[in-house]
């Protein structure tokens, strides 16, 4: 099967508003301010309760109380405000359990989170030149996206085969996803996100993100490559054979990443867990 | 229940130690069968040297800084060197285990290299691999439990 013809089959994923898909196009904006923000919650209630009532825990730690979306992006700045906004723009569309992977109730939504949390310290970091945080953790977020697509398409003993690859021929769950269906969860995770109309640089960093695009240029799938990895490695790394997973050498290399930087990345990542079990909680 | 960095020790025989989603982490058991006090350390990473503010605050992150803990943590409740018996589980891999990445790998190493430097053997081990795994000692008999998710679970 080709990824058009998977993505093309979904009926039930469970919608995002639109002003969740609104915020995710705005990351196109190169100069993307408060304003443009608040203008695309203030028509999305129920968004704009959620984002409130999250801004108001004790995690954040507003003692006075933050009333308005206009009062929380002056306090927050829109970087930090997005990071919230996003998980709870989609949370109902990704928190689900995936059986054919054996991902429990919400395991996809916390490596997911845990990805984003990654990718936005990689890219504050510097590690990957020009990476901007809020797409980063937007790609983090949306990363495995082609797995919903997949459980929800493939037949049991399809996915059942990709396991059998994996466990007995030492493949990646990428290879093994090509050689069975044809396709695999990045590709068609990609493809959907085009399908939605978010901004390129998000579809490159989902649709590459374990084949990273280094030239002619580092890509934003640089950043998601290695934050899904760091995530795993952290302690996020659910369902049955979670590292069936290849690392881009040349990336490493590009990067100049040492033991001693991806450990250290891996004590930051586990670090964001608190930010990401906050988020789960989250209405 | 042990936590990731986190370390447990009991003398209480109807007690299990129990932790979850060793990945890369390793897991590092020790049993003192006449007294029955057992010990359990999640770790996370190889050597402290990378971050030592880190290693102040969380030592049980680290092979270096958390193993000679267990072992005084277990002298502390009455256990004794020569009756210890030792298993550890967990370090699984990336499928390319040569690279930086290959921190199941490094973990492993150092705890082998901790051990023989102070002439300590592991009794059982399974290391490596690709699936997580979930880690339950019982105080009463210090048999360890292993399972991964989708996999039938097996004793050490």
């Amino acid at each position: 099967m080709t990824a058009r013809e998977i993505v093309a089959g979904i009926k039930n994923l469970r919608p995002i508003s639109q002003s969740g898909f609104r915020l995710m196009r705005l990351l196109d904006q190169p100069d993307l301010n408060n304003d443009a923000i608040i203008e695309c919650l203030k028509y999305d209630i129920v968004l704009t309760a959620k984002v409130l009532k999250t801004c108001n825990s004790p995690f954040y730690g507003f003692r006075d109380g933050i009333e308005s979306v206009d009062q929380a992006v002056l306090l927050l700045g829109h970087q930090q405000l997005l990071s919230i906004v996003l998980p709870l723009a989609l949370g109902d569309t990704m928190a689900v359990p995936l059986e054919a992977y054996g991902f429990e109730s919400k395991d996809l939504w916390r490596h997911s989170l845990s990805t984003a949390a990654v990718a936005e310290i990689i890219a504050k970091d510097g590690l990957v030149p020009d990476a901007d945080p809020s797409a980063a953790f937007t790609a983090g977020l949306l990363h495995d996206v082609g797995k919903l697509a997949f459980a929800q398409i493939l037949a049991a003993d399809l996915l059942a085969k990709v396991r059998y690859q994996i466990a007995e021929h030492g493949l990646s769950r990428i290879e093994a996803e090509r050689e069975i269906i044809g396709t695999d969860h990045a590709e068609v995770g990609g493809y959907l996100l085009s399908e939605w109309k978010l901004p390129a640089r998000i579809i490159e960093a989902v649709a590459n993100h374990h084949k990273p695009v280094t030239h002619p240029q580092i890509c934003l799938s640089a950043v998601s490559c290695i934050a899904n990895s760091i995530a795993h490695l952290a302690g996020s790394a659910p369902g049955w054979e979670a590292y069936a997973i290849k690392m881009d050498p040349e990336l490493v290399m590009l990067l100049g990443l040492t033991p001693e930087m991806v450990d250290n990345l891996i004590i930051a990542g586990r670090e964001s867990f608190g930010r990401v079990d906050q988020l789960m909680e989250s209405p | 229940m042990v936590g990731v960095a986190d370390m447990v020790v009991s003398n209480d025989p109807t007690a299990d130690l129990v932790t979850y989603s060793l990945g890369s982490c390793i897991g590092i058991a020790l049993y003192d069968p006449v007294k029955k006090i057992g010990g359990l350390l999640h770790v996370m990473l190889p050597s402290s040297s990378i971050n030592p503010a880190k290693a102040s605050e969380s030592p049980y992150m680290f092979v270096d800084t958390g193993v000679p803990r267990l072992f005084h943590a277990m002298y502390n409740l009455g256990a004794e060197r020569a009756r210890l018996i030792m298993k550890a589980a967990g370090g699984a891999q990336f499928l390319d285990a040569a690279g930086v990445f290959n921190i199941g790998g490094r973990n492993q190493k150092a705890l082998l290299e901790i051990l023989a430097q102070n002439s300590f053997p592991i009794h059982a081990q399974s290391f490596g691999g690709i699936c997580s795994r979930t880690f339950r000692m019982s105080l009463d008999t210090g048999k360890v439990q292993i399972t991964s998710p989708g996999t039938s679970t097996y004793s050490l």
